[in-house]
């Protein structure tokens, strides 16, 4: 009896049937819609050439405008510190501009980006000056930033840079944080208008919910763009393979003059390496200049070192100057604009 | 199911009852060769977590802290000064030389880079302090001394110690050995670190074997009386005219006036001509007093000239003030290449591109062939030697 009763219940009516069939043909429908379907109507699931299924990158974008602050009609465009203590030069160089309380307002999230390329001592004028960084450093905490981040990203192990260099120290000291690259530390950064890094991978956790950038770029000779000062620094924001920009090395720099609009930046002149750069070795090759420039024009900052730090005013500027002042972001004719020169303790 | 076919069965349908209670001599048979397997499997992968592969801990190229895996190229063992501790031993080839010196690559891939080896090291009272030491195997000796006359400013020339080239810095040494190019760069010029370069030079000139400078040195400086510090390299497009490489060079004065000379072998007339089509880029050919033909650039009016000269050679002036000046120097150079010793003519045409036959020797030809003889003209340098 109990078989029969389990047979009856395996009958299928015929209404049952017809709701089946029907939900099996729907489904058949939909499954061959988006199986058949050419790729770019709606609900396709075709792929021919795997492009579809790869995973979407993020791709973030600096704020529009940089992290400039207004421009001023009434403050130097260059501030020239010259004397030997760091702290001095640096108050020196950013008052003659405006005074720090023109670009950092209590709360800041502020970002600093020294250059801490190689693993090089201070003195072979390799990387930034440790003691101009922490100036800078306690210059903007007392300009009431809530926070400062030090960031930079070598190729040489970053660890190794930053304490062989000095600048973990200085960082630490003067009350900043300081961010390391790590592999999770990038995303890609939209440059609209960039040749070369339109999408790129840029450091990019220093910069979440920052609200200014400074640069702190020291003055010197480099192989391959003949010198390395305020605008060539950005390029240690860059992720990938950036050693193949040494292809059109002035034409990156140009990129990075676009990338990033800094709030200002100092050129560190207290060491300027004249020979074998960008990596140095030899005192021979570093002249104490005792020298803080600030600027809100990097390219100018750099035009001045060219001439003035690196002595080179007899020499034509390196290409990336004229791309640069081409694109309207900087000026390299640095005696047209107006400097503000001090002497400090 | 019929009884015995559900005795066949190991995982039974009742609930709370899963295994059958009993089981054959068989299938404990197998259930024990399974066990055995499984346990073996076991024992085997934690043998090996014991014993890993040491391929899988070598140090990625410039890696720190993995001093002992990595490949130390031309650097000896246990040449720390004493008390000092090696901190990273690296070594990097032409692809990722940028690693470590992002940026100035190109300059030592300009003189031939093969291969550097790095080793730093710290002074463990001071943390601040330390010596890096990189070697660069440049394939040639003329590419190391090339390289390492390139470098040097000109406060601090170089000078021949132990028949090698050697620069000393306040805070550095630079030297020549053969095809290696050493860098020896402390943190500062403290007393520490001097006595630290001292023990670190020493160390690597007994490892290393100081070669031969290049043959030029022994006309330039060792015949002609120049300075070692004025004498230079250059591999490639000399003087930016697309007209000869392998040129070695010595300036003369601060002006930049540059005697040079290089091994052409029978393309020396060629070569020669092609120099002087170089300089008449921006310059005239003009008739010089001592009957040679010479180019005075239209913008500094600085002259210039090339000639062949006692095949293989060719020689030169580039930038000159003016002919009357040069023209002795120039001469003095001629008469030393025809005077060139058997050794060091074999030497210089050891310089050839493979593909170049050499001329013909000269006057001095029979005793040229074969190997260098072992006399006293075939090392110049003990002349000019510190």
């Amino acid at each position: 009896m109990s078989d029969e009763r389990d047979v009856q219940q395996q009958l299928l009516r015929r209404r049952e049937l017809l709701k089946g069939a029907g939900a099996v043909a729907g489904l058949s429908a939909v499954a061959g819609w988006a199986a058949l379907a050419p790729p770019s109507w709606p609900g396709s699931l075709q792929d021919p050439d795997g492009e579809l299924g790869k995973p979407k990158k993020r791709r973030i974008s600096l704020p529009k405008g940089g992290y400039a602050v207004e421009p001023s009609a009434v403050h130097a465009a260059l501030g020239v510190a010259r004397g030997a203590a760091p702290r001095k030069l640096v108050r020196g160089a950013v008052d003659s501009i405006g005074g720090i309380g023109r670009f950092i307002e209590r709360g800041d999230v502020v970002v600093v980006k020294p250059n801490v390329a190689f693993d090089r001592a201070p003195a072979l004028g390799a990387t930034s000056n440790p003691a101009v960084l922490e100036a800078l450093i306690r210059l903007l905490i007392e300009a009431g930033a809530a926070e400062v981040r030090v960031c930079d990203n070598p190729i040489e192990s970053p660890e190794s840079c930053f304490v062989r260099s000095g600048i973990q120290r200085a960082a630490i000291d003067g009350g900043a944080r300081v961010y390391l690259p790590g592999p999770g530390d990038f995303e890609e950064l939209t440059t609209p208008g960039a040749t070369w890094i339109e999408h790129w991978p840029f450091f990019w956790r220093p910069f979440i919910g920052a609200t200014k950038v400074i640069g702190i770029a020291p003055c010197k000779d480099h192989n391959l763009c003949r010198a390395s000062m305020t605008t060539k620094n950005w390029y240690g924001l860059l992720g990938g393979r950036r050693n193949q920009f040494h292809q059109d090395i002035h034409g990156i720099i140009s990129d990075l003059a676009l990338m990033l609009r800094p709030t200002f930046v100092v050129l560190d002149g207290t060491r300027v390496l004249v020979r074998s750069g960008p990596t140095g070795g030899s005192l021979s090759d570093v002249r104490e200049m005792q020298t803080v420039v600030a600027s809100t024009d990097s390219l100018a900052a750099d035009a001045w070192g060219w001439s003035e730090l690196l002595a080179r005013r007899d020499e034509a500027l390196p290409d990336y100057f004229a791309q640069v002042a081409a694109r309207g972001l900087g000026r390299s004719d640095w005696t047209s604009l107006r400097l503000k020169e001090v002497v400090v303790g | 199911m019929s009884k015995r076919r559900k005795q066949d069965r190991v995982l039974t349908s009742k609930v709370g009852r899963h295994y059958r209670k009993t089981y054959s001599l068989t299938e404990v048979k197998v259930g024990g060769v399974v066990a055995l397997l499984l346990g073996g499997v076991a024992a085997w992968v934690g043998w090996m977590g014991a014993h890993p592969d040491p391929e899988l801990f070598k140090a990625a190229p410039g890696q720190i802290g993995a001093a002992a895996e990595v490949d130390r190229g031309v650097l000896p063992e246990g040449i720390a000064p004493d008390g000092w501790t090696e901190r990273s031993v690296a070594s990097f080839g032409p692809d990722n030389v940028y690693e470590k010196i992002n940026g100035r690559e190109g300059f030592y891939k300009s003189f031939g880079f093969v291969s550097l080896s790095f080793a730093s090291y710290l002074d463990p009272d001071d943390e601040t302090r330390g010596v890096d030491i990189e070697a660069y195997d440049l394939g040639e000796a003329a590419n190391a001394v090339g390289c390492l006359t390139a470098e040097a400013g000109p406060d601090r020339p170089p000078t021949v110690r132990d028949g090698a080239l050697i620069r000393i810095e306040p805070n550095a040494r630079f030297l020549a050995r053969d095809r290696i190019y050493l860098r020896l760069i402390a943190s500062d010029d403290s007393e520490a670190s001097n006595a630290a370069l001292d023990h670190l030079e020493a160390r690597l000139v007994a490892s290393l074997e100081a070669g031969e400078l290049p043959w030029a040195f022994g006309l330039l400086v060792g015949e002609l009386g120049l300075d070692p510090g004025q004498v230079s390299y250059i591999p490639e497009d000399a003087f930016s005219l697309a007209a000869g490489e392998r040129v070695h060079a010595a300036e003369l004065d601060a002006d930049g006036t540059t005697l040079f000379v290089t091994v052409a072998g029978d393309a020396a007339d060629d070569v020669a001509a092609a120099f002087l089509d170089g300089f008449s880029v921006i310059g005239e050919r003009i008739d010089g007093p001592d009957g040679r033909t010479w180019v005075q650039d239209r913008y500094q009016k600085r002259v210039s000239t090339a000639v062949a000269a006692a095949p293989p050679f060719v020689a030169g002036v580039h930038s000159a003030r003016d002919v009357e000046s040069v023209a002795p120097r120039l001469d003095a150079l001629l008469r030393a290449l025809a005077l060139l010793s058997p050794g060091l003519r074999d030497r210089a045409l050891a310089e050839l591109p493979k593909e170049v036959d050499p001329a013909p020797p000269s006057s001095q030809g029979e005793e040229a062939e074969g190997p260098a003889p072992e006399s006293e003209e075939s090392d110049p340098y003990d002349e000019y030697e510190e």
